[in-house]
């Protein structure tokens, strides 16, 4: 996916900042190419972001006080900027996973009927 | 929603620059690049490790890209593009510091220059006159074509008026002689109808302003004092108000004044006359010389209704007699417009002319940067943000060549204010203070920025245009002039140049040829003559008959003294009055306007004014003497052509002189022809430009006034043993009477000089403004062809490889450059003329074409153009063409 994709379609930039937050949530403090590594191997391959997609977005989120960033230091001894999840952060995974969830379920409910 | 209003914040914050830094932004962006290639390598069968790195660093994408992104995440875009082109534009600057010096500095000077011309017409011309509302304050006139105004003006029912008019401001000018020193002390005062305190604003900083009860009682006068009397005389000291002041005033000489002073008037006071060291309240009847008009009235209707008022109610109006109100601003803007405008736009033509070579500049640079342009717009850079960034150049250039512009004329203004409120002979409304920057000086100085900016930006634009990628990448490592356009341009704008430099030139000849003509110019007598001023008063001079006394003693005293001729005139020489109707005493009454003084039989031989036929009136001049004249002889020439003037007998109206009352019209017989003598022209700086002057001379002692001029050689006064003429002259007088004073000593040659220096100083600043157009224009000229030249070296090349002598080339550029100068010098002609128009209004003697003059100055500066041509044609024919080939 490049950055206009993203650009472009409104709903998968909201969509990013979900899947960041929740990788953040389920493996705790990561760096940028841990992230983008999670979400590639989770999506089986299809999601692949590059750095100009996945640091603004992870921009964002820090500019928003969702996630806090610290440089620190990787079990390989490289300096890499590590983001965490703020309270913020994981109230807003929270309400936007309920959302996702009623939309999925709405749908599916749409599509279903026949 | 909490969160996006944290997101703007931040941008916000980052964008003033407390954000993360782009070494921080690098840093996490190679890191990501490590951290995937360690983990590619790691993952890769082995020997495959180099193809899984380079796979892993395409799908993370370009460091360069990601910044792009990040940068417009992290602060806000608009902003943070401005700081960027900001940026960028100065590493402009400091990568050809040269050109950008030369830039600034020249733009600096010229718009220094504009703005201190456009600060003293700000003050003079465009600021509002210092009163409340001025734009209702208007100024009464009375016109009667050769006839004194008609009596009785002042006593009209003013007051009917009153539903258009607001205030009538009526004054009475009077000098005030101070008393208790060694001689009476004259000091310039007026009374004031109590309209003048509202109508004009008056405040006193100290003590109080004047009241009803002031005007109406009689008893001891109220006065207030100006700042200036207050702090000369008075030190400033501030026990000064009830402080009694011995005077008496020359209007009301019989009895000493008991001034008694109640307040100080506030330092920025100023009055169309200079009358204001003393302010008395008038406690008579005045012509309202100046009126404050309701909101709302037009100033014809109120000339109609002043008309009106007057053939009601003056027991007499004389034919053709009119009353005009007019705005008090407009008039007195249109006494001093043609000067200025004369000034203007020479200064304006310089200023362009400066900018057009900077343009001139920058179009070659940006041609030069054809090649980076292109290289721009191939690395992915958009056309809009070339032109932003080319415009933010130019403006960087002009606010900085404007921050330096203004500061220096604010330097240049105040270093030279009191030079230039003596050379315009008024001072500034309002004060020094209208001439620091105000909201209309700055207000101007943004739209010059803007305007310049503009210019700067759109001629590279056009001209050199943004190249289109192949052509630009191709031809910009070429020895291309960049193109048709930008040559045309280039051409335009030097032959415009040129075509402001001519007309300036021509001006400026024509300027210092009138001005030379005017230093020759003989005012028909001789200048080293001193004059001194003597008032007398009334209640020891009741009549004509003691007055004549006292000034006959004082001529025969003085002449005694100084063993050379004296003589006594209420009238300056040189001093254009108003003239009067003449006519012959013979039954044709052939009439003639003329100047009527009157003067001592000495008079033409004191001012050296040759008796051309019969005599001075000597016997004549004393109360009693039989009605003579003494005429011009131009006057003779009008009235009695072919015929011999003396024995003649002129009708002269009685002026509506006080202590006279004659009747209308008198008959004097002519006993002398004097030479013509000059007067100070009443329109323009200088001698009037019509050398006819017609004068009659009546013989003064037969009914002195109160006042007059005494004439003396300059040599005279050190006969009174004082180091100091202006003393020597209050000790003579002294010693004659004590009831006398003098008021004002000066030489004849000083009141020359100066109207001669008006003139002069115009000549001056005319010719340095034209010098410095057509410097720059040459210098214009110059950098066009030699570039021209550089960027053609290939094509001289090979026109020299494949046989042209270089002559030949020589030849090819002068042709070139040639044509340049042909078509800015006939833009110039115009300009030429409509210069000399202006000028022609304002000096004497100019004429609008002098073709002598124009062809001086065409010749001039097409052999300037030429020389400067030929420099740069020349190194042309030298280029080697193996060395130019090779070079490609």
């Amino acid at each position: 996916m490049s950055n206009e994709e993203v650009a472009k379609a409104g709903v998968l930039q909201g969509t990013l900042d979900l899947m960041i937050l929740q990788t953040l949530q389920a493996m705790g403090a990561q760096h940028g190419y841990a992230i983008a590594a999670r979400l590639e191997q989770v999506s089986s391959g299809a999601l692949k972001l590059n750095m100009g997609t996945l640091y603004p977005g992870l921009m964002r989120l820090e500019q928003r006080g969702l996630v806090k960033g610290t440089w620190g230091v990787t079990d390989r001894s490289r300096r890499a900027r590590f983001y965490a999840l703020t309270a913020a952060g994981r109230r807003q995974l929270a309400a936007e996973r309920a959302d996702w969830d009623r939309m999925t379920t709405l749908i599916r409910a749409v599509l279903d009927q026949s | 929603m909490t969160g996006r209003v944290r997101e703007w914040a931040r941008r916000a914050l980052a964008a003033v620059g407390r954000g993360r830094s782009d070494a921080d932004l690098d840093e996490e962006l190679h890191a990501h690049l490590a951290l995937a290639d360690d983990a590619a390598r790691h993952a890769a069968a082995p020997g495959a490790e180099a193809e899984a790195a380079r796979s892993v660093r395409v799908r993370a994408g370009g460091v360069d890209q990601a910044m792009e992104a990040l940068r417009d995440q992290r602060g806000v875009p608009a902003l943070s593009d401005l700081t960027r082109d900001v940026r960028e534009a100065s590493r402009l600057f400091t990568r050809t510091p040269g050109v950008a010096a030369v830039a600034v500095v020249s733009l600096a000077l010229s718009l220094a220059l504009g703005l201190t011309v456009f600060r003293v017409l700000n003050a003079y011309l465009l600021r509002p006159l210092p009163y409340p509302d001025a734009d209702r304050v208007h100024t009464v006139t009375f016109m009667t074509p050769g006839q004194p105004w008609p009596n009785g003006l002042a006593e009209l029912p003013w007051e009917s008026l009153d539903d258009i008019v607001e205030h009538r401001i009526g004054w009475d000018l009077d000098l005030y002689y101070i008393l208790g020193g060694e001689y009476p002390e004259p000091v310039e005062g007026t009374w004031i109808t109590p309209g003048f305190i509202d109508g004009l604003g008056l405040r006193v900083v100290h003590g109080r302003m004047l009241t009803a009860a002031d005007f109406a009682v009689a008893g001891p006068t109220p006065v207030l004092i100006s700042h200036r009397l207050w702090m000369t005389r008075f030190h400033g000291a501030a026990d000064v108000l009830g402080r009694p002041i011995r005077a008496y005033a020359n209007d009301r000489p019989e009895e000493e004044e008991a001034l008694v002073v109640v307040g100080v008037m506030a330092p920025d006071f100023w009055h169309v006359n200079t009358y204001t060291s003393i302010v008395a309240p008038l406690r008579a009847p005045s012509i309202p010389y100046m009126v404050k008009l309701r909101p709302g009235v037009d100033a014809r209707v109120a000339s109609e209704r002043v008309e009106a008022l007057g053939r009601a109610s003056l027991p007499q109006v004389p034919e053709g007699w009119r009353a005009e109100v007019a705005s008090t601003q407009s008039r007195y803007v249109a006494s001093i417009t043609p000067l200025f405008t004369a000034v203007a736009a020479a200064t304006g033509l310089v200023v362009l002319i400066a900018c057009a070579n900077v343009a001139v500049l920058l179009l070659a640079r940006a041609v030069r940067r054809r090649h980076e342009m292109a290289v721009r717009l191939a690395l992915g850079a958009s056309r809009v943000r070339l032109a932003r960034l080319l415009t933010t150049e130019a403006w960087l250039l002009a606010a900085t060549a404007m921050a330096a512009a203004l500061a220096l004329s604010g330097v240049v203004t105040a270093a030279t204010t009191t030079a230039l409120e003596a050379q315009l002979g008024r001072r500034v409304p309002g004060g020094a203070g209208a001439l620091a920057s105000d909201p209309r000086l700055l207000a101007a100085a943004a739209v010059i920025v803007v305007l310049v900016t503009t210019v700067l930006a759109l001629v590279p634009l056009l001209a050199a245009s943004l190249p289109s990628l192949g052509t630009g990448l191709v031809s910009a490592g070429r020895g291309d002039t960049g193109g048709r356009t930008a040559r045309r341009w280039r051409s335009a704008l030097v032959a415009a140049e040129l075509a402001g430099a001519l007309a300036l030139l021509s001006g400026a000849a024509l300027m210092i040829d009138s001005t030379r003509r005017l230093l020759r110019e003989d005012p028909g007598m001789r200048d080293d003559v001193l004059i001194a001023g003597v008032g007398l008063r009334q209640r020891a001079f009741p009549d004509a008959a003691e007055r004549a006394r006292f000034f006959a003693r004082v001529i025969d005293e003085f002449q005694r003294k100084t063993g050379a001729p004296v003589a006594v005139s209420p009238y300056w020489p040189l001093q254009p009055g108003d003239p009067l109707t003449v006519s012959t005493g013979d039954s044709q009454r052939v009439t003639a306007r003329a100047a009527v003084v009157s003067v001592s039989a000495g008079y033409f031989t004191t001012l050296g004014i040759p008796v051309l036929d019969g005599a001075s009136f000597d016997a004549d001049d004393r109360p009693g003497g039989a009605p003579v004249v003494v005429v011009s002889q131009s006057l003779a020439n009008r009235l009695w052509p072919g015929a011999r003037a003396v024995g003649q007998h002129l009708r002269v109206p009685s002026g509506n002189d006080d202590a006279t009352d004659t009747p209308p019209a008198r008959l004097h017989r002519v006993v002398g022809v004097a030479g013509d003598v000059r007067q100070l022209s009443a329109t323009g700086p200088g001698l009037s430009a019509d050398p006819d002057q017609l004068d009659a001379y009546l013989p003064f002692l037969q009914d002195a006034g109160r006042y007059g001029y005494v004439f003396a050689p300059e040599a005279a006064w050190g006969a009174w043993g004082a180091d100091d003429r202006a003393v020597a002259m209050r000790r003579a007088v002294a010693l004659v009477s004590a009831n006398a004073a003098v008021t004002e000593v000066r030489t004849l040659g000083a009141v020359l000089g100066q109207a001669r220096d008006r003139p002069r100083r115009l000549a001056w600043l005319l010719s340095t403004l034209a010098l410095a157009a057509t410097g720059l224009a040459l210098v214009g000229v110059y950098g066009v062809l030699a570039y021209a030249v550089r960027q053609r070296e290939r094509e001289i090349g090979i026109r020299m490889a494949v046989g042209a002598a270089p002559a030949d080339v020589t030849r090819l550029f002068m042709r070139e450059g040639g044509r340049l100068i042909a078509a800015g010098l006939l833009v110039g002609l115009v300009g030429a003329v409509a210069l000399g128009r202006t000028l022609e209004h304002q000096v004497f003697g100019v004429t609008t074409m002098q073709p002598r003059l124009l062809a001086l100055a065409v010749v001039l500066l097409g052999a300037c153009g030429t020389l400067a041509l030929w420099w740069p044609a020349r190194r042309a024919a030298r280029v080697g063409p193996a060395q130019v080939l090779r070079s490609e």
